[in-house]
C-alpha cells in the first residue's frame, strides 16, 4: 500500500507541474468565475439557476476531465519516453502498483478540483439566491425548485402481454389485414398505452400510485404532468383533477384551466391515508372546446414528494460527478500505458470527444430515420453500415456517457444514495479496476527497457 | 545550428503565413462576387463572434447542427430555460446566416411565448425574440432587409394584432416603456437632440434613429410612438430603404396596413383615474394614409394587393368619419371609393353607403371597430343633445347600445373571450366619448 500511495503522490505532484494541467486549471477558474455572468438565461430566477447549474458545473466537469485525461495519458507513456520508468520497473513494484498509485494520486487531484468547482458553484447560487433582484415568490418558487422530490410514478398494467391476450382472444378477421403479427402486437400496445394515458372529452380517467410508504415528510406532495390537447392550436384546457383513496377518490379536488406541452404542476396537501393505501388519481376532461387529453406518455404524470434538502443532493450529485471522473482518468491512464504520449492524448481526447456527443449519438442510434438519405427511399448500403455504426458506438459509449444528474438536481428530483453508490462502485471503482487490470497485463508484455520505446 | 534552424523554420512560417493572407483576400473577394456562400467574413463583428467563425472554421456548422438539436429537444420537452441561450449560440456561430435569426427570433416570440399562461411570462419571450433580432441580428446584419422586415412584423402582428390573448399586455407593457422614454406619445425631437443620454438610449438601447423618426413623422402624420404600429412603420421604413423592389413592396404592405390600424386604433386614451388602456381612432392621419396608399399602388410588383387594401380602408374610413361627425371629410372620400368599388351604387347618398357598409359589417367586427362604432355613437348622441336635437341624440345613444349589445353577447358565456376580445363597460365608454367631445371644445387633440 505505500508504494501505491508513494507512487500517487509523485504522480499528484507531476501533474501539479504539468504545464497543460496548469492551463486547464487556469481555464476552469475562468470557467467558474465568467460563466454566470455571461450566460443569457430566460429571465427567471428558476432559469438561473437551472443555467447555473448545468452549465457551470456541466462544463466544470468537462474542463477537470480534459485534465485528469491529459494526465493520465502524460503519467506513464511519458515516463516511457522519458525512460524515468526504468528507474521504478527496477524496483519490487507490479505493474499493477504503478497503475494503481497514478489512478490514486490523480483521483485525488481530481477530487480537489472538482470539490472547488462544487463549493464555488454552491456559494454563488447562494449569492443568486440572496440577490435583490427577486421577489419573495421567486424565491419560494425556486426553494420549491431545488429541494430534492422522490418521484412516484402510476402503476402500470402489463401492455405487452394484454395486447397480446386481446389479438388471441378477438382476433379481428372483419377486414383485410397484411400487417405481420409483430407490427400488429406493437401497433396494439401503442393503443393501450395511449389509452392509458389519454382522456376523452367529457369523460374521465384514473391511475394509481403505490401508497409513499416510508415518506414521513408532512410537507405537501406535487403532481407534476404535461399533455397533448386533440385540438390543434388550443392554448387551454380545463377540467378537474381528484386524488384520493379507492374508497374516497375526492380526498382533495381541484379545478384547473390548464396549457397544452408545458409542464403544469398542481399543490396537494398530503393525506394521512396516503402513506397506507393507494393514491387514485382521476383526471375529469370538462373541456367544452371537445378536447381529448393525451398525457405524455414517457413521463407524463407523477407525484412528487420532498425528500431532502438540495445541499444533500447536491452532494450526491458531486459523487456521482467524481465516479465519472475517476473511470475517465483510470481510461486516461490506460491509453498512456498502451500508446505513445501523443497518440494516448489523441486517444483520451477522441474518447472525451464522443462521451460528450454522447446523447446526439444515442439520439441518431435510436432514429434509424435520421441517417437514412431520403424519406420514402429504401435505404441504402451506406445508410445500413452508417445505422450499424451509430448503433455500434451508441452501445460501446452507453458505460460513458455522463447521466441526466445535473438535469435532475436542477429539476428538484430527487438522486438517491443508491444511485450515487452505484456510480462510484461500479463506474468509479470495479469499471476503473477493470482498466487497469488490462493495463498493467499491456505494461507486463511491453518492454519498457528498449533504446526506443 | 539549432538554433539556425528554428530561425529558419519561423521565417519560412512567417512567408507562409503573409502569402497566405494575400492569397485570402483575392479569395474572399471572390467569394462575395460570386454568391458562394452565405457567411460573409465578419466584419464589424466582436472578436469573440470573429474568434469564432475564424477559429471554428467548418466545425462550426456541426457544432450549430448539434446545438439546434439541443434546442429542438428541450424545446419538445418542454424545458425552456437554455432556449434564449442556445439561441444566442447558434445565431453567434452563423451570424450571417439571416434565416438563422429569423427562425429563432421567431420561435422565442411567437412559439415559445404562446406556451405560458401568464401575461408577464408571455412578454418576456416575446421580448426575447425582439432583442434578439434587434440587438443582435441587426448588429451583425445591419442592412439586411429581411430581418428589418420581420422585426417590423413583430411590432406589427404579435404586439399590434389581437391574435395572441395576452396582446393587450404586450401593448401596455410596450407603451409604459416609451413612455418613459418620450413622456408621452409624441417624441420631443428638440429634446431628444439636447439630452445625449435620451439621445444614446435612444440609439443604443432601442436603436431608433431620431433623425429617421422624423422623416416618418414628415411623412406618415403625427404617430403615437408608444403604440407599436409606429414602430412597424420605423422598421418597415429601415427595410425599404435597403431593399429592393421586392422587399419593397412588401415593406409598403407592412406600412400601408400599420397606417391602417394607427387611423383606426392609433390614439392612446389615458384615463388618470384609471389604470384602463383604450385605443381610439386616430382620424388626423387621413390625408397620410391616403397618400401611403397611393405611393404603394406605384410599386407596379405590389398593385392588386395595395389597391384591396385601399378599398377596404376607404370604406371603414368613410364610416368612422361619418360616425365621428365628418361627413364632409366622408363625402370627400366617396368619388375615389365609388371609382375602386363596383359593390358602391353611384348615386347611393352618403348616409346610404355608411348604412350599407356597418350592417355589412355588422357580425364581423373588431373590437377596436366595435369600440369606435359605440363612442363614436355616444359622441353623436352628445354632439345633438348639446345641439338641442334630442330624437337624434337618442337614436345614436340606442345605436351605440345596441352595437354593444349585439358583439357583447356572444361574449357573455365564455370569458376567456370576453377578456379578450370585449368591450369595456358600456357607461365607461359613453364617459370617453364626453371626455373626447370636452377635449375638442377646449381644443385638446
Amino acid at each position: 500500500m505505500n508504494r501505491i500511495l508513494a507512487i500517487a503522490l509523485l504522480s499528484l505532484r507531476s501533474a501539479v507541474r504539468s504545464r497543460m494541467v496548469a492551463v486547464l486549471m487556469c481555464l476552469l477558474v475562468g470557467i467558474m468565475a465568467l460563466l454566470p455572468w455571461v450566460i443569457k438565461g430566460d429571465g427567471t430566477i428558476s432559469g438561473t439557476i437551472h443555467l447555473l447549474l448545468s452549465y457551470s458545473l456541466g462544463l466544470a466537469t468537462t474542463v477537470i476531465a480534459m485534465a485528469l485525461l491529459w494526465a493520465g495519458s502524460f503519467a506513464v507513456s511519458a515516463e516511457i519516453q522519458d525512460k524515468t520508468i526504468q528507474t521504478l520497473a527496477t524496483k519490487p513494484v507490479s505493474r499493477f502498483h504503478l497503475w494503481a498509485g497514478k489512478w490514486l494520486g490523480l483521483n485525488l487531484l481530481g477530487f480537489l478540483l472538482l470539490a472547488f468547482c462544487g463549493i464555488v458553484t454552491y456559494a454563488l447560487l447562494q449569492a443568486q439566491l440572496r440577490s435583490d433582484r427577486w421577489t419573495p415568490d421567486d424565491l419560494a418558487t425556486v426553494q420549491r425548485q431545488l429541494t430534492a422530490h422522490a418521484e412516484f410514478r402510476p402503476d402500470q398494467p402489463d401492455f405487452e402481454a394484454q395486447a397480446r391476450h386481446e389479438l388471441v382472444a378477438t382476433p379481428d378477421r372483419t377486414r383485410p389485414d397484411d400487417r405481420s403479427p409483430a407490427e400488429r402486437l406493437q401497433q396494439r400496445r401503442q393503443t393501450l398505452i395511449a389509452e392509458f394515458y389519454s382522456v376523452r372529452p367529457l369523460n374521465r380517467n384514473q391511475w394509481t400510485f403505490s401508497p409513499l410508504r416510508g415518506q414521513t415528510e408532512d410537507r405537501p406532495l406535487i403532481l407534476r404532468y404535461r399533455f397533448t390537447s386533440s385540438v390543434i392550436g388550443q392554448d387551454a384546457v380545463s377540467g378537474r383533477w381528484l386524488i384520493g383513496t379507492a374508497e374516497k377518490p375526492d380526498q382533495f379536488t381541484h379545478t384547473i384551466t390548464h396549457t397544452p406541452r408545458v409542464w403544469n404542476e398542481i399543490t396537494v396537501p398530503r393525506h394521512p391515508d396516503w402513506s397506507a393505501k393507494p393514491i387514485v388519481v382521476t383526471y375529469l376532461n370538462e373541456d367544452p372546446g371537445g378536447a381529448t387529453l393525451l398525457l405524455d406518455m414517457d413521463q407524463g404524470l407523477t407525484l412528487l414528494a420532498p425528500a431532502d434538502p438540495f445541499a444533500v443532493n447536491y452532494l450526491r450529485v458531486l459523487l456521482v460527478k467524481f465516479a465519472q471522473l475517476s473511470f475517465l482518468t483510470a481510461l486516461g491512464i490506460t491509453a498512456g500505458c498502451l500508446f505513445s504520449l501523443p497518440v494516448a492524448a489523441l486517444v483520451s481526447m477522441y474518447i472525451l470527444l464522443l462521451v460528450q456527443l454522447g446523447s446526439y449519438i444515442q439520439g441518431m442510434a435510436t432514429n434509424e430515420f435520421s441517417l437514412t438519405s431520403a424519406a420514402g427511399i429504401e435505404r441504402t448500403t451506406i445508410d445500413l453500415a452508417l445505422i450499424a455504426i451509430y448503433k455500434g458506438l451508441a452501445f460501446l459509449l452507453s458505460p460513458l456517457v455522463p447521466g441526466d444528474e445535473l438535469t435532475r438536481l436542477a429539476n428538484g428530483l430527487l438522486v438517491t444514495w443508491w444511485s450515487a453508490l452505484r456510480h462510484l462502485t461500479l463506474q468509479g471503482l470495479l469499471m476503473a479496476l477493470l482498466l487497469g487490470a488490462f493495463a498493467s497485463y499491456a505494461l507486463n508484455r511491453r518492454e519498457l527497457a528498449l533504446p526506443q520505446s | 545550428m539549432t538554433l539556425l534552424r528554428s530561425i529558419g523554420w519561423m521565417l519560412l512560417i512567417m512567408a507562409g503565413l503573409s502569402v497566405a493572407a494575400r492569397l485570402n483576400r483575392a479569395l474572399v473577394e471572390d467569394r462575395r462576387t460570386y454568391g458562394i456562400t452565405q457567411a460573409d467574413p465578419a466584419i464589424n463583428a466582436p472578436p469573440l463572434v470573429v474568434f469564432t467563425t475564424v477559429a471554428l472554421g467548418g466545425f462550426r456548422g456541426i457544432i450549430a447542427d448539434m446545438l439546434w438539436m439541443r434546442s429542438s429537444r428541450l424545446q419538445y420537452e418542454g424545458k425552456y430555460f437554455e432556449l434564449v441561450q442556445l439561441a444566442d449560440w447558434i445565431t453567434k456561430l452563423e451570424p450571417r446566416f439571416t434565416d438563422v435569426w429569423a427562425y429563432h427570433a421567431w420561435n422565442l416570440t411567437y412559439n415559445i411565448s404562446v406556451l405560458f399562461s401568464s401575461p408577464e411570462d408571455r412578454w418576456r419571450w416575446v421580448r426575447h425574440g425582439v432583442t434578439l433580432l434587434r440587438d443582435d441580428g441587426l448588429r451583425y446584419n445591419p442592412d439586411e432587409p429581411r430581418l428589418l422586415f420581420e422585426l417590423g412584423w413583430f411590432f406589427q402582428h404579435k404586439i399590434g394584432g389581437d391574435t395572441d390573448d395576452a396582446h393587450l399586455y404586450y401593448k401596455q407593457a410596450w407603451a409604459a416603456d416609451m413612455q418613459s422614454l418620450f413622456g408621452g406619445g409624441r417624441p420631443d425631437f428638440a429634446r431628444i437632440a439636447r439630452d445625449p443620454v435620451l439621445r444614446h438610449t435612444l440609439m443604443t438601447d432601442y436603436k431608433l434613429d431620431p433623425a429617421l423618426m422624423q422623416q416618418i413623422e414628415r411623412d406618415h402624420g403625427p404617430l403615437d410612438w408608444r403604440l407599436p404600429q409606429a414602430h412597424a412603420i420605423y422598421w418597415a421604413t429601415r427595410s425599404r430603404l435597403v431593399g429592393g423592389l421586392v422587399d419593397a413592396g412588401f415593406a409598403d404592405r407592412m406600412i400601408y396596413q400599420s397606417m391602417t390600424d394607427a387611423f383606426r386604433r392609433g390614439l392612446l386614451v389615458t384615463r388618470e383615474q384609471n389604470d384602463r388602456f383604450i385605443l381610439a381612432p386616430h382620424l388626423e392621419l387621413l390625408p397620410y394614409v391616403l397618400r401611403v396608399y397611393e405611393k404603394a399602388i406605384e410599386n407596379p410588383t405590389a398593385r392588386v394587393r395595395a389597391e384591396t387594401g385601399f378599398r377596404h380602408f376607404l370604406r371603414e374610413a368613410i364610416v368612422l368619419l361619418y360616425m365621428y361627425g365628418r361627413a364632409d371629410q366622408a363625402r370627400g372620400l366617396l368619388p375615389r371609393l365609388r371609382s375602386m368599388d363596383p359593390d358602391i351604387s353611384p348615386t347611393a347618398t352618403l348616409e346610404q353607403i355608411v348604412f350599407s357598409i356597418y350592417a355589412g359589417q355588422g357580425d364581423q367586427l373588431t373590437t377596436e371597430t366595435a369600440y369606435a362604432s359605440v363612442e363614436s355613437s355616444f359622441y353623436q348622441s352628445l354632439f345633438w343633445q348639446a345641439m338641442g336635437d334630442a330624437e337624434k341624440a337618442h337614436g345614436y345613444d340606442q345605436l351605440a347600445r345596441l352595437v354593444w349589445q349585439r358583439f357583447m353577447a356572444p361574449r357573455m358565456d365564455r370569458p376567456d373571450l370576453k377578456q379578450r376580445t370585449g368591450l369595456p363597460p358600456i357607461e365607461e365608454i359613453r364617459e370617453s366619448a364626453r371626455q373626447r367631445m370636452v377635449d375638442s371644445r377646449s381644443g385638446r387633440p
